[in-house]
């Protein structure tokens, strides 16, 4: 019998192989697509863009300063008042409102500090850029979830194709 | 830059407002003994003549911007290069903290944060949100207060028109009570900055080194070997 080395493994070892490598790709996209992290009401993008209320209905501050914003829960609750007071997501936003506590929504988008990253929604609003190009097509998703992986890479590309500059001071400082 | 020493007094009210816009951290007695401050402007005092008869000249010094910067070319990472502004950028998240720049800055203006440090509660109320807190391993420097420059250049996008000169003003050019710093853009002839960078009494730290700092300083009148200039010649042109 031939007593080479690669007979020596187990057709089972194949299998504890694939598995680890199916594992590690399944770890590297889920770091590139993190999944969406649990929302303390189960908000629906889709209905509320189909209904016809347009994103900076809400993200307000999306034209005029580095953050979209959220809207208060008073916010919902106005529209609320009257609007599917039967859906349970709409009765978790109304006790929210009636105790008087802001709804603790979760970051679906960050950076770590390490990055030292500044993005700016005014800029890229202001110049055109579609809030689906990052976010992707709400009308077909429930709550967030990050739709573009991102790094330097995305960013950069899309910074070279609008030619909007690649100095690292304009975002990292 | 231009800093006119004739004005300066030496309030040091530019040391103050540098600090609060670039939450430049405080490391404290027991660092400033082993030389690790980190003070991206400082003050430097001079004494001339006898016990009854001095002069004191205070000198504001800061990142020179060099034009050949001695602290570039050495950094392994290229965690600092100059912009197509001809700022000298320290890239903050490509630092590795290799400390090889600030050896090689004659002017001794690049200072390594050694530790996290620090803002008790309140202070970090007042902490700058335009600007980043660096943690360890970075090396940190004098930026011209880029923040600003930025936030100005996106404003004059916005509204489509070219940048106003006087719209650009680091925070210690702001705070100089006695208005002897001069900022502004040198690539533009007709600016002030570039009609003042003619003047004959400047002088730059270091010139021998041929670092081209971007920083210069208006001598003092009373300054040795300023009165052999020809009467008339220190006006502007």
């Amino acid at each position: 019998m031939d007593e080479s080395p690669i007979r020596r493994i187990q057709p089972t070892r194949w299998k504890y192989a694939l598995a680890a490598a199916v594992l590690a790709a399944l770890g590297v996209y889920s770091r590139v697509r993190p999944a969406a992290p649990d929302q303390p009401v189960a908000f629906a993008h889709s209905v509320h863009l189909k209904a016809g209320v347009k994103c900076a209905g809400c993200h307000r501050d999306a034209a005029s300063s580095p953050q979209a914003g959220l809207p208060g829960v008073k916010e919902c609750a106005l529209c609320h008042a009257k609007i599917r007071t039967e859906s349970p997501a709409v009765r978790q936003v109304l006790a929210y409102a009636r105790r008087g506590e802001e709804i603790p929504w979760q970051r679906v988008y960050s950076f770590p500090a390490s990055a030292y990253v500044r993005f700016r929604h005014d800029m890229h609003v202001r110049g055109g850029i579609a809030c689906s190009t990052c976010h992707g097509d709400l009308r077909q998703a429930g709550t967030a979830r990050v739709w573009k992986p991102f790094n330097m890479g995305v960013c950069l590309t899309c910074h070279r194709e609008h030619g909007a500059g690649t100095e690292c001071e304009q975002c990292h400082y | 830059m231009l800093i006119d020493l004739n004005v300066c007094t030496g309030c040091s009210a530019c040391v103050v407002a540098c600090r609060a816009e670039n939450n430049i951290p405080i490391t404290g007695a027991h660092e400033a003994a082993r030389n690790g401050t980190i003070q991206w402007l400082h003050i430097d005092r001079a004494w001339s003549g006898g016990q009854d008869d001095f002069s004191v000249e205070s000198r504001p010094i800061t990142c020179q911007q060099c034009d050949a910067a001695p602290c570039e070319p050495v950094c392994p990472v290229l965690a600092t290069y100059t912009n197509s502004e001809g700022l000298c950028v320290q890239v903050y998240n490509r630092c590795v903290g290799t400390r090889y720049c600030a050896l090689n800055c004659p002017y001794d203006q690049r200072f390594f944060n050694w530790f996290d440090y620090q803002w008790p509660t309140p202070m970090e109320v007042q902490l700058n949100p335009d600007v980043s807190r660096r943690t360890r391993g970075v090396m940190e420097k004098c930026s011209f207060c880029s923040q600003r420059v930025l936030a100005a250049e996106r404003a004059a996008r916005s509204e489509g028109r070219p940048l106003r000169e006087d719209e650009v003003q680091p925070a210690c050019v702001q705070t100089c009570p006695a208005q002897a710093l001069l900022f502004g853009d040198l690539a533009d002839p007709d600016s002030r900055i570039a009609r003042a960078w003619r003047h004959p009494r400047l002088e730059t730290l270091l010139e021998e080194l041929g670092t081209l700092p971007r920083v210069r300083y208006v001598r003092r009148q009373d300054a040795p070997g300023a009165e052999a200039l020809q009467p008339g010649a220190e006006d502007d042109e």
